[in-house]
């Protein structure tokens, strides 16, 4: 490291994930996860060419030609080696909730949706759980929607 | 072929009737008609049971939702997301799933690709792997659980196919002929394919016809899926014709639909009055 260079903890939660991708062959990045967004393509750099970054709504870093669909359909025949997901709260069994808090469905804080984890998460194998906030609010001891 | 014949985005909203289900694309092409959802607010539409295909989490595709479930032209809205994506909330909806006025049909996004690709294939469901365990799943009563019955001991889900009443997108231009150019988003096409009615806003109508270029041709869906089209242009705004958003726009939107005077101001000086779509 340069002497006196300041490293950004983006940065170091950016070549974090990089380390988790390696070996991995092709990498997808989905909505509102540019600091994996980061690291996927650091782990491309350092792969030498082995590791394949598709991140999704993306001119430069896309070639997918089969609409939304292809990615879905890509991880369901395997194609789809790792993935990032996150969530208003993850629980201690990794379970993830996108939806809201309390009881669904007039949920007290209503969050976007569940986007493609109900499938991502049981067909892609090495699926990396990211979240900014590690706090008593984000990690809790059980979702309150899975 | 007989030429598909333009009408005024005003036609176009009155083939929407009250209680229609109607998909809308996920906004990360210029595919969003804001110019008619402004026109299907005008006009009062009620009872709107929405399917985001399979979300609306780009800011201006959020954003139209927003607006149409503010407006209170909304019943139901099917969707795996519905944001304004590095915004934030999208203000509207948070409200109406609050107060309950809304009811959200909480999907998964291959879900909903699997189900509308079941209704172009005109098949009556689809099978799809994962959601088994997820709450989710618990909540969609027309989601269910089968056995594979091609290999014992294997559970697999099945999605009703999606066959909606009336597809609504934009695009940037359509021939002579009324053949819709798209470019490389397929699902636009799957949409139309899927949809009972297909009304499309577009930015220009341009001579000739896509089909005599064959890298045209790949991209194109023909006049004959089209149920009416508008020529709008600038209908797509607030997504730019260079492919951008507007997100200066969308912000404004934002801040001002936080509360229901702010919201009420917005339809009021920027919907109901009639004027082109500006930001």
């Amino acid at each position: 490291m340069d002497s006196g260079a300041q490293v950004r903890p983006e940065e170091l939660q950016a070549s974090a994930i990089a380390d988790l991708l390696a070996g991995a062959r092709r990498v997808a990045v989905g909505m509102l996860s540019p600091v994996p967004g980061a690291g996927a393509l650091l782990a491309a750099h350092l792969s030498g060419g082995q590791t394949q970054v598709t991140i999704l709504g993306s001119r430069a870093h896309s070639r997918f030609t089969n609409g939304g669909a292809e990615l879905f359909d890509r991880a369901g025949r395997g194609g789809i080696d790792a993935f990032f997901l996150s969530g208003g709260q993850i629980d201690g069994r990794a379970n993830i909730n996108l939806v809201g808090t309390g009881d669904y469905p007039r949920t007290e804080v209503r969050w976007s949706g569940s986007f493609g984890s109900a499938y991502l998460y049981f067909i892609v194998p090495r699926v990396v759980l990211f979240r900014w906030e590690h706090s008593r609010r984000t990690l809790v001891e059980a979702v309150d929607f899975i | 072929m007989q030429a598909t014949k333009a009408v005024d985005v005003d036609a176009l909203a009155a083939l929407v009737p009250d209680g229609a289900s109607m998909t809308v694309q996920k906004g990360d092409e210029r595919d969003v008609p804001m110019a008619l959802a402004h026109a299907l607010i005008r006009r009062r539409v009620r009872g709107l049971r929405l399917i985001t295909l399979p979300t609306a989490a780009y800011p201006a595709s959020g954003m139209m939702v927003d607006l149409l479930i503010g407006a209170g032209c909304v019943a139901s809205v099917e969707t795996s997301g519905i944001s304004l994506h590095e915004l934030g909330a999208a203000p509207r909806f948070t409200q109406a799933v609050k107060s309950g006025r809304l009811i959200v049909r909480d999907a998964t996004c291959p879900a909903v690709y699997a189900a509308l690709q079941a209704g172009a294939k005109g098949q009556p469901f689809a099978p799809l792997r994962g959601l088994i365990g997820s709450d989710l799943l618990r909540h969609r009563d027309d989601y269910r659980v089968i056995a594979n019955p091609f290999a014992p001991g294997d559970p697999i889900v099945v999605v009703p196919a999606i066959n909606a009443d009336v597809a609504i997108f934009h695009a940037a231009k359509a021939d002579a002929e009324g053949n819709v150019w798209i470019g490389r988003d397929r699902d636009r096409l799957l949409a139309a394919h899927a949809a009972d009615l297909v009304l499309v806003t577009v930015d220009e109508r341009v001579n000739g016809c896509f089909f005599d270029d064959e890298a045209m041709a790949a991209g194109v869906i023909p006049a004959d899926l089209i149920g009416a089209l508008a020529v709008v242009p600038g209908g797509g705004v607030p997504c730019l014709a260079d492919g951008r958003v507007d997100l200066a726009a969308v912000r404004r939107y934002q801040r001002a639909a936080t509360d229901e005077e702010g919201f009420a101001a917005w339809l009021r000086e920027r919907v109901l009055r009639g004027e082109p779509v500006a930001a």
